[in-house]
C-alpha cells in the first residue's frame, strides 16, 4: 500500500526526472570528457589508442604518476578495494563517477519523497484511526520499508532505462561491464536509502507539520554534512563519509550503514512511541 | 462487569491539566454518554481511552485488562477522533478495506464489512467515491463507518453528530440506538437533548473533574434534588420562601431557580431518614401549612438544568 502509493505520486516522477537528469547528465559528461582525452592520447601515442579501455586502465596505472599521485589519493578515499576494482574493471570507472554524485542527491530524493509519510498522517490526524488497528511500531517500520521498497525501485528504474539507453547511442560506453557490476550497486544501494529513509522519518515523525518536517528534515541533512566537515571526528563515524567505500561492498562501510539505518530506526520508532498522537 | 473502568486518570500538557485525577466505569453493553462544558476535557478524555495520547498518571483497563500508551486497541475499542479526517485520495471503500486490513480482516472479509457499515450508515452509493469529493457530512459517515468494521469492540464517539445536517444526526441517532444493547458506546456531544435521549448513564465532567456520574435517571435527581413550583410569588419575593424551606430537616440548602422566576431549587440529603422523596413530602407539608400557594414540587430536574448548575459549580 504505502509503495503503492509512492510510486503512483507525482514525486516518483519527479524522482525519475531528477535523479534520472542527474545520472544522464553526469554520465554524458564523463563520456565526453574521457572522449576528448582519449582522443588527445590518440594523438599523442597511436599505441595506447589502440588499446581496448580496461588496458589503457592498467596501463595507466603502472605509470609512477599514478603510483605516486592518485593512487594513495584513491587508496584513502575508497581503500585499497577502490584501487583492486577500478584495476580489474569490476567497477567501471562512470559508474562511480555517477554514484559519487549519486550519493549527494539521493539524500534529497529520500527527504522530498517521504517527508511526510508520517507527518501528513499525524497533521490530518489520520494516524488515530490507524494506531486504533496497529501498534505505532508497526506503523512506523511500515512507513520505513514502503518509503525505501519504493525509492529503491525507483533509483533501479531510472539505472536500467539509463544503461540500456546508453548502450544503444553511446559505442564507447562500456555497457557489458556496467550491467556486471550493477546488481552489486544494488545490494549497496539498498543499505544506504534504508540508512536515509530512517533518518527522514524521525524528522516525519517529530514535525506537526509535513513543510515543518522537510524543513527540518533539509536542515538535519545540511547539518550533518556540515559537521562532517567542521568536527573530522564525526565525519569518520557519520555514514556520509563511508558511501564510496558502502559501493564497493566494503565490510566496515557496510557494517556502517546497517549501523545508521538500526539507530535511525529505531530513533525514529521511539520519536513516535513517546509523543501523542 | 465494566467495559471500561479508567482510575484516577490524569492528564497535562505541560502547566495545563486537561484530565485531573478521573475515575469512570462504564459497564458493560451500556450507552454512555460523556457531557461536559467547552474545554472540560472530553476530547482528550477519548484521546487517552483510544490510546491517542499517554496518561500523565493512573490507569486505564479495557475489559479489564490494563493498557499502556500505544497499545493498540484492535479487537477491544474502536474511536471515531473528533478531527481525523480519512485519506482524501481513496475511495470510501478502499479506506475502509485499508483500516480492516489493519484491523486484522482478510481482504474478502474486510471488503464485505466495509459495504456493510457504508450500507449501515446510509452512504453504500457512494462507496467508490472519493473522500476527498465528498461533502463534510459524507466525509463523517465514512468515519463513523470505520467503526463499524468489527464487531465486538467498544464504540467510542467524540461528537459524531458535530457538522451533520439535521436529517444526517437524527439517521446517526437512530443508527447508535440500534447498536446500544449489541456494543458498549461511549458517545460524547454538546447536544445535551440527544445525550439525554440516547444514552442510559452519562458522566459530568467540567475542567478535567468528574462532576457526576450515574443513570439518567439519577443524574436528574442526584444530590437529592428538588424543583418547589410556586402558583404565585409572595410579595416580599422568595426570601421567605427560601428560608422556610431552608428550616425543613433533611434540606442542605435552597436558593430561588435561576430560569424560572417562581421556582426554588432545594437540594436535599440523599441519606436523611426516608430519602429524597420522604424530605420533599415534608417540605411539601410545611409549605402549605406557612399558607404558601404551591403548584407542584419535582425531584430532580432536566439534565440540561442539571448540567448548567454543575458547570457553574466547577467555576467557583
Amino acid at each position: 500500500m504505502e509503495v503503492l502509493d509512492l510510486l503512483k505520486g507525482v514525486r516518483a516522477l519527479l524522482v525519475v526526472i531528477m535523479y534520472g537528469g542527474l545520472v544522464l547528465g553526469v554520465g554524458s559528461a564523463y563520456l565526453l570528457i574521457t572522449g576528448k582525452i582519449e582522443e588527445k592520447i590518440a594523438e599523442a601515442n597511436p599505441a595506447i589508442a589502440m588499446m581496448d579501455r580496461k588496458a589503457m586502465f592498467a596501463e595507466m596505472m603502472k605509470s609512477e604518476q599514478f603510483t605516486n599521485e592518485l593512487g594513495p589519493w584513491l587508496e584513502k578515499i575508497g581503500g585499497t578495494r577502490l584501487v583492486d576494482s577500478l584495476a580489474d574493471g569490476s567497477m567501471p570507472l562512470i559508474l562511480l563517477v555517477v554514484l559519487l554524485f549519486s550519493s549527494v542527491a539521493l539524500p534529497a530524493l529520500v527527504l522530498i519523497t517521504g517527508y511526510d509519510r508520517l507527518s501528513e498522517d499525524l497533521h490530518t490526524r489520520y494516524a488515530r484511526f490507524v494506531l486504533q488497528r496497529i501498534r505505532r511500531e508497526s506503523w512506523v517500520l511500515g512507513k520505513v520499508l514502503g518509503q525505501w521498497a519504493g525509492v529503491l525501485a525507483l533509483v533501479i528504474v531510472v539505472h536500467v532505462l539509463l544503461v540500456a539507453l546508453a548502450s544503444l547511442t553511446s559505442p564507447r560506453f562500456d555497457a557489458a561491464g556496467v550491467w556486471r557490476a550493477l546488481p552489486l550497486v544494488w545490494i549497496g544501494m539498498a543499505m544506504f536509502l534504508l540508512a536515509y529513509v530512517g533518518f527522514v522519518q524521525i524528522f516525519s515523525g517529530l514535525a506537526g507539520r509535513p513543510f515543518t518536517a522537510l524543513a527540518f528534515g533539509g536542515m538535519g541533512l545540511m547539518g550533518m554534512w556540515l559537521l562532517k566537515l567542521i568536527v573530522p571526528a564525526i565525519g569518520e563515524i557519520w555514514m556520509g563519509a563511508w558511501d564510496l567505500r558502502l559501493w564497493l561492498l566494503d565490510p566496515i562501510a557496510i557494517a556502517v550503514f546497517l549501523a545508521h539505518a538500526g539507530v535511525l530506526i529505531a530513533l525514529a520508532v521511539l520519536v513516535v512511541r513517546t509523543k501523542d498522537v | 462487569m465494566s467495559a471500561l473502568e479508567l482510575v484516577q486518570v490524569t492528564k497535562r500538557f505541560g502547566n495545563v491539566t486537561a484530565v485531573d485525577g478521573l475515575s469512570v466505569t462504564v459497564p458493560e453493553g451500556s450507552l454512555f454518554g460523556l457531557i461536559g462544558p467547552n474545554g472540560a476535557g472530553k476530547t482528550t478524555t477519548f484521546g487517552l481511552i483510544a490510546g491517542f495520547l499517554k496518561p500523565t498518571s493512573g490507569e486505564i483497563r479495557v475489559h479489564g485488562h490494563v493498557l499502556g500508551a500505544g497499545t493498540p486497541r484492535a479487537g477491544s475499542l474502536v474511536a471515531l477522533p473528533q478531527d481525523a479526517e480519512m485519506p482524501r485520495r481513496q475511495t470510501a471503500t478502499q479506506a475502509l478495506v485499508v483500516l480492516g486490513r489493519l484491523g486484522g480482516l482478510d481482504s474478502a472479509t474486510a471488503l464485505d464489512r466495509a459495504t456493510r457499515a457504508l450500507d449501515r450508515v446510509g452512504i453504500r452509493d457512494l462507496a467508490h467515491k472519493r473522500v476527498g469529493l465528498m461533502s463534510h457530512g459524507q466525509r463523517r459517515r465514512v468515519a463513523i463507518a470505520q467503526t463499524l468494521l468489527g464487531e465486538r469492540e467498544i464504540i467510542l464517539l467524540d461528537e459524531p453528530t458535530a457538522g451533520l445536517d439535521p436529517l444526517a444526526a437524527a439517521e446517526l441517532r437512530a443508527l447508535v440506538k440500534g447498536l446500544a444493547g449489541e456494543r458498549t458506546i461511549v458517545f460524547s456531544s454538546h447536544n445535551l437533548a440527544e445525550v439525554e435521549a440516547l444514552c442510559d448513564r452519562a458522566a459530568i465532567i467540567a475542567r478535567g473533574k468528574l462532576i457526576s456520574v450515574g443513570t439518567m435517571d439519577e443524574l436528574r435527581s442526584a444530590g437529592g434534588l428538588v424543583r418547589v413550583l410556586l402558583g404565585a410569588v409572595p410579595a416580599d419575593g422568595l426570601g421567605g420562601v427560601v428560608e422556610q424551606v431552608r428550616r425543613v430537616p433533611g434540606v442542605r440548602s435552597a436558593r430561588p431557580a435561576g430560569d424560572d422566576p417562581k421556582a426554588v431549587d432545594v437540594e436535599v440529603d440523599d441519606k436523611h431518614a426516608g430519602g429524597p422523596d420522604a424530605v420533599a413530602s415534608e417540605l411539601l407539608k410545611q409549605l402549605l401549612m406557612a399558607g404558601i400557594v404551591i403548584r407542584s414540587v419535582e425531584r430532580g430536574k432536566s439534565l440540561e438544568a442539571r448540567f448548567i448548575e454543575d458547570a457553574q459549580r466547577s467555576e467557583t
